[in-house]
């Protein structure tokens, strides 16, 4: 159901009904399971803005164009990045199984410089996603019994009843996955977007913080448009900016296979207004 | 290029896109393209041994268009070097001079256009079968400039041939069918120039004379290939299929010369070529890629044979693992080359392993992007390279490259015989 993008940082990005109302949730998996299961369309497109900025306040952008799909049995995305030229026509496809299923998932890129789509493997996500403040485990799809998760009670963020769940990996494979002991989460009650998520290293330090900046409601789903990661060891911080944003929009299958990556994506691919072609 | 290929392209490039576009009103606001970036800058390269150890002095421009319409669009990139250092005083030969003084080719140079879920493209084109790092097993579709010897990737020495390209998706595959108009064969360096060496030396003329140099124009130099890439339940697939002329000379004894050299003919053989390729992700952060080709009539020079050259199917496989490590891909190959009918006095050797193991990561906001590299063939101390390559971009306009090369070996070795062209390269770019 729910794409990795939708869920970053543990469904921070997009997740959301507006309808969804308040989360009847007694424990927090159940709160988490909601989070992992609300409606968020069958599929998705937006134009992204990857801000970078440095310790001294430089500003780099990347953008790209991001589309989802929900399948039966997994949730299929891909990414296209348009600018600036040295990662112009790179491109990522990842597939990921339902957590019921108890697969991995899978993930391929594209690079230009080398014309050819490389696996990667899914093990380690500790990695930097493309430069920024987000790993790839923070773009990651919420898996549940990955974490124990304890309800720490509720707080206020912008204004928005929140709970505050805390949660520590349940195996050595996750924390060497992710790179993270304990996460902190803030989910607003009412929509079950992730407000806040604070990353705690291997040694308990708080390393990172994810922020909602932004939500606007978008064809009747709350969805986060501004999230900003901030990375306290580095002194830097990225900005990941959701424009175009549309909810159940008729794609293609053809754009959600390894292959399709390659070829980019071309005028007609996409509905007119939001088409970035290569 | 030839020029029968220059002109067939043009005319299936006219008749893709300019006639169509000729009918339509065209403003000039129509001819400005979708997409258009460039760069400019300055390279050089200095060797570690010898005398004159400048061995570029160069400004390149480099710069990439694109522009789309209803059901098609074109690409266009090319690259101009002017290198001061085949100018004026220098130890290089008069033709190496003429060569490299000025250099300008297409990276691509086609057009594409939309059938149904799939496309064609037609013109110059870059198509590279396979997953190996680096390394040549089923990407054999175009040959490679090796101006700057055997280091440079492959992105930068693959040269372009023209071909008309059919690509159509299958649910999770991919068909592919090709078809090269011309033969465009390997350029060895020029004789006389910075890396000229006995990996491509010509027949001795003391011993042997060419007296046959037979072209491939037309007909007879055509080439065309299959390919299919998907999956089958976790594991990513590959065939391919060519039909094409090897790239490196072939010399088939043709008799002896009334001065008792013997005579030689240089050719450029057909051959068929079949192959696959998978990878999967094995877990523990490892992906695990294998190719394997082989080359039906593979034709090797032979220069103790009575008459033509030897004939020998060729087996090339590969095997290498991908390990990804927070922000670094750590990979190992092994590439073996092998001829599976090897006879006395062939001039390349019945097996021919390569390692290489490399590491690419990303830094500081992917500023740093870096590429460490050794590769080998046993015995390592034999023939072997180091290779560091670094860019820095502190902005998005400027980048910076550093690449350092060392070479270990035997003068009879591919890497030993540059172990006296060590070298770093220098580069500055401005992009816009």
């Amino acid at each position: 159901m729910l794409p990795i993008f939708k869920s970053l940082t543990t469904a921070a990005l997009i997740l959301g009904s507006a309808c969804a109302g308040a989360a009847d949730a007694s424990n927090a998996d159940d709160i988490m399971r909601q989070v992992r299961d609300r409606n968020d369309g069958t599929s998705f497109m937006s134009q992204v803005s990857l801000i970078l900025h440095d310790k001294k306040g430089n500003t780099r952008v990347r953008e790209f164009t991001y589309l989802q799909k929900d399948y039966p049995d997994s949730d299929k995305f891909s990414m296209y990045f348009s600018a600036p030229t040295d990662v112009r026509d790179v491109a990522f496809h990842i597939e990921n199984p339902h957590e019921t299923l108890g697969l991995e998932d899978s993930q391929w890129m594209y690079l230009p410089v080398s014309r050819q789509t490389r696996r990667i493997s899914t093990t380690d996500k500790r990695g930097s996603f493309m430069g920024s403040e987000y790993s790839y485990a923070d773009l990651d799809k919420i898996r549940v019994k990955d974490y124990s998760q304890k309800l720490l009670g509720e707080e206020s963020i912008k204004g928005r009843d929140c709970y505050v769940i805390e949660r520590e990996p349940t195996s050595p494979e996750v924390l060497a996955k992710t790179g993270y002991n304990k996460l902190k989460v803030w989910i607003d009650k009412q929509n079950l977007l992730v407000m806040r998520q604070d990353f705690f290293d291997v040694k308990g330090v708080l390393i990172k913080q994810m922020r909602t900046q932004k939500v606007e409601t978008i064809d009747s789903i709350d969805s986060i448009v501004l999230s900003e990661t901030e990375h306290f060891i580095d002194g830097t911080r990225s900005e990941m900016r959701f424009n175009q944003l549309q909810y159940n929009v008729p794609l293609e299958d053809r754009l959600f296979t390894q292959t399709a990556i390659k070829r980019g994506l071309k005028t007609g691919d996409l509905p007119e207004y939001a088409v970035s072609a290569r | 290029m030839p020029r029968s290929a220059i002109n067939r392209i043009a005319w299936t490039v006219w008749a893709c896109v300019a006639a169509p576009a000729a009918m339509a009103e065209l403003t000039a606001e129509d001819l400005k393209p979708d997409y258009a970036d460039a760069e400019i800058g300055i390279a050089t390269a200095l060797r570690l041994h010898g005398d004159d150890q400048v061995t570029q002095k160069a400004v390149y421009f480099k710069a990439n268009l694109e522009d789309s319409w209803d059901g098609g669009y074109y690409k266009a990139k090319g690259r101009v070097r002017y290198d001061a250092r085949y100018d004026g005083n220098n130890p290089y030969s008069e033709r190496a001079r003429d060569k490299y003084r000025f250099d300008a080719d297409w990276r691509h140079l086609y057009v594409g256009h939309s059938l149904g879920d799939g496309e064609v493209t037609v013109g110059w084109q870059q198509v590279v079968w396979g997953r190996a790092d680096e390394l040549r097993v089923l990407d054999q579709v175009n040959p490679l400039d090796y101006r700057d010897g055997v280091t440079p990737l492959l992105e930068d020495s693959r040269i372009a041939v023209p071909m008309v390209r059919f690509a159509q998706p299958l649910g999770e595959w991919e068909l592919e069918a090709l078809w090269i108009t011309d033969f465009v064969k390997n350029r060895a360096p020029v004789a006389g120039s910075e890396f000229d060496a006995p990996l491509f030396a010509t027949p001795d003329p003391q011993y042997f004379v060419v007296d046959s140099k037979p072209g491939y124009d037309g007909h007879d130099g055509y080439g065309y290939g299959l390919s299919a890439n998907g999956r089958i339940g976790a594991v990513d697939t590959s065939f391919v299929a060519l039909s094409a002329r090897q790239q490196d000379p072939v010399y088939a004894v043709e008799g002896l010369a009334d001065d008792g050299r013997t005579r030689l003919e240089r050719q450029f053989p057909r051959y068929t070529m079949g192959g696959a390729g998978l990878a999967i992700d094995a877990g523990h952060s490892i992906v695990v890629r294998s190719e394997v080709a082989y080359f039906d009539n593979w034709r090797v020079t032979n220069p103790t044979r009575a008459h033509g050259a030897d004939s020998t199917p060729m087996v090339k496989s590969l095997l290498g693992l991908d390990y990804l490590f927070r922000d670094w891909l750590i990979s190992a190959q092994w590439q073996e080359q092998v001829l599976l009918d090897w006879q006395d006095g062939m001039v390349q050797d019945k097996r021919e392993p390569l390692f290489t193991l490399s590491a690419e990561g990303t830094h500081w906001q992917d500023r740093l992007k870096s590429r460490l590299v050794a590769a080998a063939s046993p015995p390592f101390k034999d023939n072997a390279l180091l290779q560091g390559i670094f860019t820095y971009k502190p902005v998005d306009y400027i980048k910076l490259g550093l690449e350092v090369d060392v070479f270990f070996g035997k003068p009879d070795r591919t890497f030993g015989e540059y172990r006296k062209h060590d070298q770093v390269r220098l580069s500055a770019g401005y992009l816009f």
